[in-house]
């Protein structure tokens, strides 16, 4: 390493004082909570709607590619993962390859939403939604992109309903052998915790439950972060992507009670999705009847939904073309940052093109 | 072998990272067995029970005085939902009952086409 000259000496106090001015600054507005990053800011409109869950259309003048994708979200989280920050946007990323991007978006459950079970979500607002968004884009075939709980539907969906013409299929972090899956989930699995003992007033898995059932996988992580963020805090770029990112991991949707029962019971206890037939509203959906082309995206360092719970998807589907794909990223990291903007999102929309019309 | 500072790296951060390579493994590994998710079954079960026998008692002693409880108020508000849910579905019913009627073609002699040709 070169000496250090007195300048550079003079540099580096300089930048310190600067440094801690920034972190002075950017840690009261941390505190008092008067620093609020923008998420979710790509501009949409609602043009569909049922229950809580709605179909947003992201609008873009750069529609050049077909047919449109529709983004199927998880039941148990924000949608807003895939719109975190303007510039570091999954969806953006989509709008600029000039994709026609839909998102479906399950919403915040209430009391009401209480017996919502999987055969309204699968039977009844996922084909009505696919087909607003074909009506809607003037399309006749359309692409959907699952994510994590919101593959699982997917896949349901592609296979009980062959009249929605589904072109191609791609679902990411996808828990299908749910023996897989660690933590806490194995106690309510071994029926030591049962749903009704977590279900609150409203008759729901509470969102905090959701969060805690995650956050337990890594105890140590929420202790840690504050030492990254303390590292950083000058910098308000850091912050803001840190601000945005903890905020949505909070920030868990609470899962409706009949939901969470069925869930427990049929992909838990009976890891059902192995046998490769989910019965649902009185017959047997047989994924082997997903004939599209599929692709399973893996988070290679996912402790939530490891590649092990999600690979036996392309020895399901009776697709004669299934990629698989493995990136190097965990769980979050496929939806949001870095790796997902380098890999995942170029990845999917090459993917896509090669096989769209 | 001692990995080299970066520059521009705080005295405490090699510190930090040693406390987390050190904790870190073994938790992830902790939280991971049986015993520990029937730990935290345990204590929430033990948890519940108590919160459940406190609200019967507070309950009890509010009913005693012609109180509403919150097991009421919650009742009232479950009951409440299961209409709202009853009518979201009965009104979903309609919605697509009305769509599909809109989606049928009308036929050339059937009664829409008589009755635009009576008022013509």
């Amino acid at each position: 390493m070169a000496p250090s000259t007195p300048n550079d000496s003079l540099d580096a106090i300089r930048r310190e004082a600067q440094r801690s001015l920034f972190r002075a600054r950017n840690g009261i507005q941390l505190i008092t909570g008067t620093r609020k990053p923008v998420v979710g800011a790509s501009p949409n409109d609602v043009v569909w709607r049922r229950g809580k869950a709605q179909l947003l259309r992201y609008r873009s003048n750069k529609r050049t590619r077909r047919p449109p994708l529709v983004i199927v979200w998880s039941v148990v989280s924000r949608a807003y993962i895939l719109d975190l920050r303007p510039g570091h946007s999954f969806i953006e990323q989509l709008l600029d390859a000039g994709i026609d991007v839909f998102m479906l978006d399950w919403g915040i459950p209430d009391a009401v939403d209480s017996g919502n079970t999987l055969e309204l979500y699968v039977d009844n607002y996922l084909p009505r939604a696919l087909e607003r968004a074909l009506e809607v884009a003037d399309a006749d075939e359309i692409d959907i992109l699952g994510y994590c709980a919101g593959g699982i539907l997917s896949c349901l969906g592609v296979a009980a309903h062959p009249e929605v013409p589904v072109k191609n299929l791609a679902v990411m972090a996808t828990p299908i052998d749910m023996s897989h899956i660690e933590g806490l989930i194995r106690a309510v699995e071994r029926g030591a915790l049962e749903v009704d003992d977590l279900i609150d007033e409203t008759g729901n898995l509470p969102a905090g439950a959701v969060y805690r059932g995650f956050a337990s996988l890594r105890p140590t992580t929420d202790v840690f972060k504050y030492a990254n963020l303390w590292e950083r805090l000058w910098s308000d770029e850091f912050v803001d992507g840190y601000q945005a990112m903890a905020g949505w991991i909070r920030d868990q949707t609470p899962l409706p009670g009949a939901l969470a029962r069925q869930m427990v019971d049929l992909l838990l206890r009976q890891n059902i999705l192995t046998t490769g037939e989910m019965p649902l509203g009185g017959r047997s959906v047989r994924l082997a009847d997903i004939t599209c082309p599929v692709l399973n995206v893996m988070a290679e360092h996912d402790h939530m939904v490891p590649p092990a719970a999600s690979e036996l998807l392309g020895d399901l589907v009776g697709s004669s073309d299934v990629t698989e794909l493995r990136i190097p990223a965990g769980h979050i990291g496929l939806a949001a940052g870095r790796d997902a903007k380098r890999n995942t999102v170029p990845r999917i929309i090459k993917w896509l093109n090669t096989r769209s019309s | 072998m001692t990995e080299a500072k970066k520059p521009g790296t705080p005295w405490w951060r090699p510190l930090v990272d040693g406390i987390d390579g050190r904790i870190t493994p073994p938790a992830n590994k902790l939280v991971r067995t049986n015993l520990f998710a029937d730990a935290v079954a345990i204590a929430t079960r033990l948890e519940v029970r108590l919160r459940r026998r406190m609200e019967r008692q507070s309950a009890w002693l509010l009913h005693q005085y012609n109180l509403p409880a919150a097991t009421d108020i919650r009742k009232v508000r479950a009951q409440l939902a299961a209409v709202e849910a009853r009518l979201r579905d009965v009104g979903e019913r309609l919605e697509d009952q009305q769509r599909a009627t809109e989606a049928q073609p009308v036929e050339p002699d059937g009664p829409g086409a008589r009755a635009s040709s009576r008022a013509t």
